[in-house]
């Protein structure tokens, strides 16, 4: 149903993950300015690479599945695009984002010819290639954003960007760079495509609720409906074929960290509350689907002297008491990454968090598994 | 409230919670208010009251009874903490998420 893995003998928080484009190498900060590459070779996980040019902690990364490159970005305000030599091993180059605050988070663009960096700096670095200059240069979105950029995501297009924020605030920008590609066509987000167009902006507060800050966002398959989850717990869903509708649930979990599409009408969600949740929007709404991870408490079997010593080495402890919580990932969710399909049609997603473990999820077993689960 | 009405006037406070309000005094006299219609209340009914709010309801509530808790008078804590329990089992720890995150407050 599930696949775990742990990666090195470390026991550190994984920050967040990405994999390459066969799925046999993924790339993972372990809480610290490395990145490093692991191939797997049967059922074991070999170190081949350590990406080490960042000066501060790794905030993000994405690898370009087509075309082979990593990017990376960190605290340290800077990011750097990874080509790989002849030799196999990983080179970086520099990115001008011009920012004085930390780079937040990094995707690649659908066609891969550009990448979005958010930041603390209150902006997105919209970066691409200059070949007459043999360098990645970035142009900035400023304005309506008042506050850290804290997630973003692209639009199938590879011409719109959406942007989650501290202030409280989703909005939709267009992202086009007009030297490098040709106009796009129109989306149910508007027609103006000069690069930093604020095409719609959605409040996570409102009524009675202040909101919270958002934690993750994410584009549909199709590209007409936006997701975000927030801190306030809420997970919501904007339908730019519908006006702008929005919808909000509040759910009853602990904040959500990291949301992704797994078909056009399907979300998955995971958190502080150490599971991945799963959401349906329809015409009539969003509404909470299942829970993912139906892990029982293990029996514990009574008290063994070994088990008393275990206890009393790690906390200090004579009694054992039983810490361990009913699910697979025993801390907060930080990433999801689709493992296997595309977001119209995923078949396997992975998630990793800060108790240091890689889950990958197959979905199709889990539909099976679980009495009363329809992805939709 | 006197006509023995309270469940009705919970909802009614609840509604028409000032929570966005500049205000301090007009925060301040909806506090007392509603902190006393929740201790009105009596302890076999508050299931039943909690119960026939939204969820939007259940988290203003919860944003009073933690402001009670901040300011307590005689017996009102045992008295909230009952509230809470029953608050939690249906709103679960969003509930209470949404009351630290919250930059409305009550």
């Amino acid at each position: 149903m599930s696949v775990q893995y742990r990666f090195g003998t470390t026991i550190a928080p994984i920050t967040c993950h990405a994999w390459n484009k066969n799925k046999n190498q993924i790339a993972i900060s372990p809480n610290n300015q490395e990145v490093h590459i692991y191939e797997k070779s049967g059922s074991e996980w070999k170190i081949i690479d350590n990406l080490s040019q960042h000066d501060l902690r790794v905030l993000g990364i994405d690898w370009a599945p087509n075309t082979n490159r990593i990017v990376t970005c960190s605290a340290d305000r800077n990011a750097y695009v990874w080509n790989q030599d002849s030799n196999k091993k990983w080179k970086p180059t520099l990115v001008l984002l011009r920012i004085n605050r930390a780079a937040t988070c990094v995707k690649w663009s659908p066609d891969e010819n550009k990448f979005a960096v958010g930041s603390g700096a209150r902006l997105v670095s919209v970066c691409y290639f200059e070949s007459e200059n043999d360098w990645w240069v970035s142009k900035h979105i400023k304005k309506p954003l008042r506050s850290t950029v804290t997630t973003l995501d692209w639009h199938p297009n590879n011409s719109l960007l959406v942007v989650g924020s501290t202030d409280f605030k989703v909005r939709v920008f267009s992202a086009h760079i007009k030297d490098i590609e040709k106009n796009p066509e129109p989306t149910p987000w508007g027609s103006k495509t000069t690069l930093g167009t604020l095409l719609a902006e959605f409040s996570n507060s409102g009524g009675s609720s202040g909101g919270g800050w958002v934690q993750s966002v994410s584009f549909s398959p199709d590209g007409n409906k936006i997701c975000w989850v927030a801190h306030d717990s809420t997970i919501n869903v904007a339908d730019a074929s519908t006006g702008n509708a929005t919808f909000k649930l509040r759910t009853e979990f602990l904040p959500f960290m990291s949301c992704t599409w797994i078909t056009n009408n399907s979300i998955v969600a995971a958190g502080h509350s150490c599971i991945p949740v799963l959401f349906h929007h329809t015409e009539n709404g969003l509404v909470y689907s299942a829970k993912l991870d139906t892990s029982q408490k293990k029996e514990s079997g009574g008290l063994s002297a070994m088990k008393m010593f275990h206890s009393l080495d790690k906390q200090a402890r004579s009694e054992s008491s039983d810490t361990s919580i009913h699910s697979i990932h025993q801390n907060a969710i930080t990433c999801i990454c689709l493992y296997s399909g595309t977001k119209s049609n995923c078949m396997k997603f992975s998630t990793s968090g800060l108790d240091g473990l890689l889950v990958i999820w197959d979905i199709n077993s889990l539909e099976r598994a679980i009495q009363g689960l329809k992805i939709i | 409230m006197n006509t023995g009405k309270n469940l009705d006037a919970l909802k009614l406070v609840l509604a028409n919670a000032p929570l966005g309000s500049k205000n301090q005094q007009t925060k301040d006299n909806a506090f007392h208010l509603t902190l006393k219609v929740l201790l009105s209340i009596k302890p076999p009914q508050i299931e039943e009251a909690v119960s026939q709010l939204s969820p939007e309801l259940l988290d203003v509530v919860m944003k009073y009874v933690y402001k009670g808790f901040e300011y307590p008078s005689d017996g009102s804590s045992g008295h909230l903490l009952l509230w809470h329990e029953k608050i939690y089992n249906q709103g679960g720890m969003g509930c209470i998420v949404r009351v630290l995150s919250d930059t409305r407050r009550a």
